[in-house]
């Protein structure tokens, strides 16, 4: 049996910053031509997956349909910038596959970057959905294929020690960011999940008129983020930059995703003691890793992509590269692949995500993220209207 | 008074925290989340600066992708991620940002050998000297782009584009006589642009064809603010006489202003905002204070910049007071042959002229050199031309930035 490490047994959108070409020579010959036998993938997600190792299985058992897989990690901001720029010259597409986060799919749905799938590529995905996928599934607009989703978030992360009693609603939050300026913050939601999952949060916290409608239903929610800003040391521009000031005491609570809590918890990058509370009376958001198509892909290669699809969707690789069998499907966090790891990560893992823990995030409901146009609709007016406004010089 | 220190390395961590998104572009928070080639040319030389090669590479990577021009090694200047179909509106470049670019490449060939960097500092220095670099009656000047900056009225110039450490250092990358022109000239430039109660250089002057003096650039406000508070730093970072910036420091330490240092101020009216200066504007202050033997207390710090242009000039004005003046260009007789002639005699008569209009002008009794017309009329490229403060993409006021407290 193949042991999983640590880093893919964590759940889905995380694990390892390497992106690596690579390049297989097969013997054997092939009817297809050498441009239809090669493989471009561009992992477009805030935290780098590193399904280097599952691709060249991949590639290794497809050898008659593959010549040479690449695979690069790219930035989800990279959706609506370079990689949308060359689409619009048109002409052959540099890329095959873009496998990215809840951020890359809405970026290249608003900007009209992804094909439709084939029917049965979707319907493989469908039949293996979890709760969260299910939540998620309308918002692909048979443009994706969800090959790994997760409750999502946001957790309030904060130290025991240094926060006893952390904030579990809107008005608390607001009262604790008055008490203790500086204490709170969350990154800028156009470069980060942890940003835009908390924005997105917010509406469902303060009951909103409409979640869903940035533009017109976020009527409390707005005036809330401005508020809340006075008290905000900055607004971190990565996810990353956000966890290392928590790390370093900079900040006292943090927002995050379960994955990426987890996945820093194991991996010893937070403080040992790092916990997380839960704002009550709220969903959490959803959150997924993708499988897209860009517009430029010929058909010709559909039938390779689909294979890829296949394969990223079976159960063993789904436990080894995304976590399912962690975190796996409904709404349990039932511990299934345990013997994939060691027993020193399966401590690890109790740590970060005691039983008491996981049962309280298996009773909250979740919600799906912003459409795409919503979505696009909120980072503007965040950037417009909260991201520009600093205090004035001391 | 002690010697200059470096920033130190948490100072760069500070600017990347708050203003580097992870794939390499650089936010203008302040500017509904823009950004510039300005910007990427600061936050590279910085990361080579403090040897950041990881992040140096982002930011060369995100640079070149998306603001690179076809037609030349120059960048766009602007990028707007709020824009789904064109982030790029404008392909004009913005020089500022160029020359930032190709000095932080020269110092990443340096730190790191890569030729690549070399070549690439090498072609932006060349189409730098091919399109932005012109002559304007008997001065070498530095168009703010390539484009839309020249008209029937004259030429606008922007004189906190010269950065002159990084155009001496790019002299000695592509050696041509018109560096050393360029220096000579800018610094006459800066010494003759005095408006207003404090003789301070405006952020945009108008070199009139009509032979007139040079003027602030009517389409724009006539204030010294965001863009020629860069002007002290430049001359200060190239270790000038401590009399070159004098006015500013003048300015800022006047004891009329209740808000010390003042954020701006009209060269027509005198006014001043009831605001004071950020972090940046105190930042060049300082180093103006520093080169000139006074005490400055604490540095500033990054975290006390409102947004990346003030973070920048805080990294900037440290590394500036700590940083040997680079060699000046090769003179112009021994450089590389330039469009115009203008021998070595001619270049000490220059010198030993400009010096004497300096000191007419420093004692109030220079009359500004009358220009001779400029046969080019090129339309605006920029639709916002007109306000000077959206030029860098700022919103007018404070750097666009309303205030919360």
């Amino acid at each position: 049996m193949i042991t999983a490490s640590r880093r893919a047994v964590l759940a889905l959108p995380l694990a390892i910053p390497l992106a690596l070409p690579m390049a297989l020579r097969s013997e054997r010959s092939s009817a297809q031509p050498a441009a239809l036998r090669m493989l471009r993938i561009v992992i477009a997600a805030q935290e780098p997956l590193d399904l280097a190792p599952l691709l060249g299985e991949f590639a290794q058992s497809n050898q008659d349909l593959l010549l040479q897989v690449t695979l690069r990690q790219e930035d989800p901001a990279w959706v609506g910038g370079a990689f949308r720029q060359e689409q619009l010259e048109g002409g052959a597409s540099q890329v095959d596959v873009v496998i990215t986060g809840t951020v890359g799919l809405m970026l290249g749905q608003a900007r009209h970057l992804w094909q439709p799938l084939p029917s049965g590529l979707l319907a493989a995905s469908d039949g293996r959905l979890n709760f969260a996928g299910r939540q998620m599934r309308p918002l692909t607009n048979e443009t994706a294929v969800i090959i790994a989703s997760e409750p999502g978030g946001p957790l309030l992360l904060h130290r025991p020690s240094i926060v006893r009693n952390p904030p579990r609603s809107a008005a608390a939050l607001l009262d604790y960011a008055r008490e203790n300026p500086d204490s709170f913050m969350y990154p800028r939601p156009v470069d980060s999940s942890l940003g835009h999952q908390f924005v997105t949060l917010v509406p469902h916290l303060l009951k909103d008129t409409d979640p869903t409608e940035p533009a017109t239903g976020w009527v409390r929610t707005w005036p809330f983020l401005a508020e809340l800003g006075r008290y905000i040391p900055y607004y971190a521009a990565s996810g990353g930059a956000a966890l290392e000031e928590f790390a370093e005491g900079g900040v006292r609570l943090l927002p995050a995703p379960l994955g990426i809590y987890l996945h820093h918890h194991m991996e010893g990058l937070l403080p040992p003691d790092t916990s997380f509370s839960l704002f009550e009376d709220a969903p959490l958001i959803a959150h997924g890793l993708f499988l897209t198509v860009p517009l430029n892909v010929p058909a010709e290669r559909l039938p390779l992509i689909e294979a890829l699809g296949a394969f990223l969707l079976t159960p063993d690789i789904q436990t080894r590269g995304f976590g399912r069998g962690l975190l796996r499907g409904d709404r349990e966090f039932s511990v299934s692949n345990f013997d994939l790891i060691s027993t020193e990560d399966r401590d690890d893992f109790r740590r970060a995500l005691p039983p008491s823990a996981a049962r309280r995030l298996t009773a909250l409901p979740v919600a799906p993220p912003l459409g795409p146009v919503q979505f696009d609709a909120m980072l503007r007016r965040w950037m417009e209207t909260i991201g520009a406004v600093h205090r004035p010089p001391d | 008074m002690a010697e200059p220190t470096p920033p130190p390395a948490s100072e760069w961590t500070a600017f990347t925290r708050r203003y580097l998104a992870a794939d390499g572009r650089v936010i203008d928070t302040a500017n509904n989340g823009v950004s510039h080639s300005e910007g990427q040319g600061y936050a590279m030389f910085f990361a080579a600066f403090f040897r950041d090669k990881p992040r140096f590479d982002r930011l060369w990577g995100w640079t070149d992708r998306n603001l690179g021009r076809r037609e030349d090694a120059l960048f766009a200047w602007r990028f707007d991620p709020r824009d789904r179909v064109t982030p790029v509106a404008d392909f004009n470049n913005a020089t500022d940002g160029d020359i930032f670019i190709a000095w932080a490449l020269l110092m990443a060939h340096e730190a790191w050998g890569n030729p690549a960097h070399f070549s690439a500092a090498q072609r932006i220095t060349r189409d730098l000297l091919g399109s932005c670099i012109v002559q304007v009656g008997q001065r070498t000047v530095l168009l703010p782009g390539a484009a839309g900056f020249q008209d029937a009225a004259g030429t606008v110039i922007n004189l906190s584009y010269y950065a002159f450490p990084a155009l001496r250092a790019l002299s000695h990358l592509v050696p041509d006589r018109r560096w050393a022109l360029l220096e000579r000239d800018g610094i006459a430039l800066i010494q003759t642009a005095k408006f207003g109660r404090w003789h301070l250089p405006p952020d945009w002057l108008l070199l009139q064809n009509n032979s007139g003096p040079p003027i602030p650039a009517p389409q724009r406000p006539a204030r010294f603010s965001w863009d020629a508070l860069r002007i002290p730093l430049n001359l200060a970072w190239n270790h000038l006489d401590v009399s070159r910036f004098a006015a500013e420091r003048l300015f800022w330490d006047d004891v009329v202003h209740a808000h010390r240092p003042p954020a701006w101020v009209d060269l027509r009216t005198d006014e001043t905002p009831p605001y004071r200066g950020h972090a940046g504007v105190q930042a060049v202050h300082a180093l103006l204070r520093q080169r000139s033997g006074a005490s400055v207390g604490q540095y500033l710090r990054v975290a006390q910049a409102p947004d990346y242009f003030g973070a920048s000039l805080v990294l900037q004005s440290r590394i500036a007071g700590h940083m040997p003046a680079v060699e000046p260009a090769p003179s112009p007789t021994t450089a590389a042959a330039a469009p115009q002639e203008a021998g070595f005699a001619t270049w000490i008569a220059s010198m030993a002229s400009d010096a004497i209009e300096n000191t007419l002008e420093w004692l109030g009794l220079g009359q500004p050199e009358p220009e001779p017309p400029h046969p080019t009329g090129l339309p605006w490229a920029r639709p916002d031309i007109g306000n000077a403060a959206y030029v860098r993409g700022m919103q007018p006021g404070p750097r666009g930035l309303p205030v919360r407290r």
